[in-house]
């Protein structure tokens, strides 16, 4: 290795050390860094109706409905008659409310498939009204309705119906037996929005 | 010492011995003799931030050192529209200096995707929404991109020491509660039902939500520099141009040009 040679190595070594000498911090300075985060999950409301109870004798129907779905919702009912029948909600219902719309409210939110308790409604019960020696077969049909839960800034919730979801049993007045009663009520919940519309 | 040398590595070897050998630290040869009456302790203080995270006075925690927020309010279900008493405060930790304090915010989304978490630029981090006081706080729209917003505090943040009569005056809330926008829930993609071979369900429809399984993301990084010599300190530290209603420890009128509400 010729002189040269060693002046460019020392050179090299030189440029290497000022290289890792930190710059002088001309303020006093700091920083802290955090992150976080969490999953949102979102579906559809789920809605199973119970056994469904139906006293053929004093014509009254009895439905109620639990939140399967994992997340908390509001829950509405409408009863659907023939022209000239007419169904009513007998006065020993609790919690539920009839509005203009004709449908019937539930007061609370229900809960999700989660909670221990709050996922039921109490019993709404319909009396079916027919006139006087009224013998034709006929059918009511229970719609029962779910919404999300909405949240105000304040964290009071809210129902947006505009968003809700449907599902539908059948009442005959000819095969009101427990057992297809109670099959009726398991019937998948439907997507229906269109049909909703044209209600 | 006119004498030639003929072998320039042993110059270079010597060199690089005197180089090496003056990083070694030196041994205090000195023995020192000192009254106790003497002697003097000092430590130096410096520049200090922390954030601290909570929901309640109970569950106040610092996070600098795990770099996680944990969103205590929030739990394992996120309800979408409600607001989550979600408090983060940023606290100067120096025992002597006062600061300013900058913290930039990132809100993203992050999704998986195959098994793999990639951030989804396509859902919309404005529905992640974070209550910060604007009277306090000025955020510089020319610093904004709608992932990032950079908020200033406009005063000075005292020191531990400025603390009196049981106030606390080195900390300062930036985020007062956290809402997910219920818009995340209208977001949604209609499609065919499909039966379990994968066939369509004629007729039946089922609604995707865009949103679904997402995770929001919230990283937050403070940034403090002294208040000595305010204006040059903080455009030296943060490349940012400001006016300050004194040389130090003086409120931000103005940043970039913009009044800051001071």
């Amino acid at each position: 290795m010729n002189y040269k040679k060693a002046i460019l190595v020392a050179s090299a070594l030189v440029f290497i050390g000022i290289a890792g000498v930190k710059p002088a911090m001309a303020y006093f300075t700091d920083s802290v860094m955090a992150v976080g985060y969490k999953t949102v999950r979102i579906e559809d409301p789920k809605l199973t109706p119970p056994e469904d109870e139906v006293d053929i004798e004093k014509m009254i129907k009895t439905v109620a409905i639990t939140n399967t779905g994992d997340f908390d919702v509001y829950v509405r009912v409408k009863a659907i008659c023939p022209t000239g029948i007419s169904a009513t909600m007998t006065s020993d219902t609790k919690g539920w409310k009839l509005e203009d719309d004709g449908y019937y409210y539930y007061d609370s939110l229900l809960k999700n498939k989660d909670a221990e308790q709050g996922k039921t409604t109490s019993n709404l019960s319909f009396k079916i009204n027919t006139p006087e020696n009224y013998t034709q077969d006929f059918n009511v049909i229970i719609i029962q309705e779910a919404t999300k839960v909405h949240y105000h800034d304040d964290g009071t919730p809210y129902a947006d119906w505009t968003e809700k979801i449907e599902s539908q049993q059948e009442v005959s007045s000819t095969d009101l037996t427990d057992d297809e009663a109670a099959s009726a009520t398991e019937s998948e919940q439907q997507l229906e929005q269109e049909d909703n519309d044209n209600e | 010492m006119n004498k030639k040398i003929k072998n320039p590595l042993l110059v270079l070897a010597v060199g690089l011995i005197v180089v090496f050998a003056s990083t070694i630290g030196a041994t205090r040869a000195a023995v020192i003799y000192q009254d106790r009456a003497k002697q003097v302790n000092f430590e130096t203080s410096k520049v200090s931030v922390d954030l601290f995270e909570s929901s309640d006075e109970t569950n106040r925690e610092s996070v600098s050192e795990s770099g996680i927020l944990e969103f205590p309010a929030i739990g394992d279900t996120v309800k979408i529209g409600e607001k989550y008493n979600e408090f983060v405060d940023v606290s100067n930790e120096s025992k002597l200096y006062k600061e300013y304090v900058r913290v930039k915010v990132r809100k993203y989304w992050v999704k998986d995707v195959d098994g793999t978490l990639q951030k989804d630029t396509s859902l919309d981090p404005s529905l992640i929404e974070l209550d910060i006081d604007g009277s306090k706080w000025f955020k510089n729209t020319d610093e904004s991109t709608p992932e990032e917003d950079v908020y200033y505090l406009t005063s000075v943040l005292p020191s531990a020491k400025d603390n009196t009569d049981g106030k606390v005056l080195n900390e300062v809330r930036f985020i007062n509660g956290i809402t997910i926008n219920d818009k995340v829930t209208r977001v949604v993609n209609t499609e065919d039902a499909l039966n379990d071979d994968g066939v369509a369900i004629s007729g039946t429809i089922q609604n995707k939500y865009t949103y679904d399984s997402a995770s929001f993301y919230v990283e937050l990084e403070v940034d403090a520099v002294q208040s000595h010599n305010a204006e040059a300190a903080i455009y030296g530290a943060w490349g940012v141009r400001t006016e300050c209603t004194a040389v130090d420890d003086g409120d931000i009128t103005k940043i970039e040009g913009k009044a800051t509400g001071r």
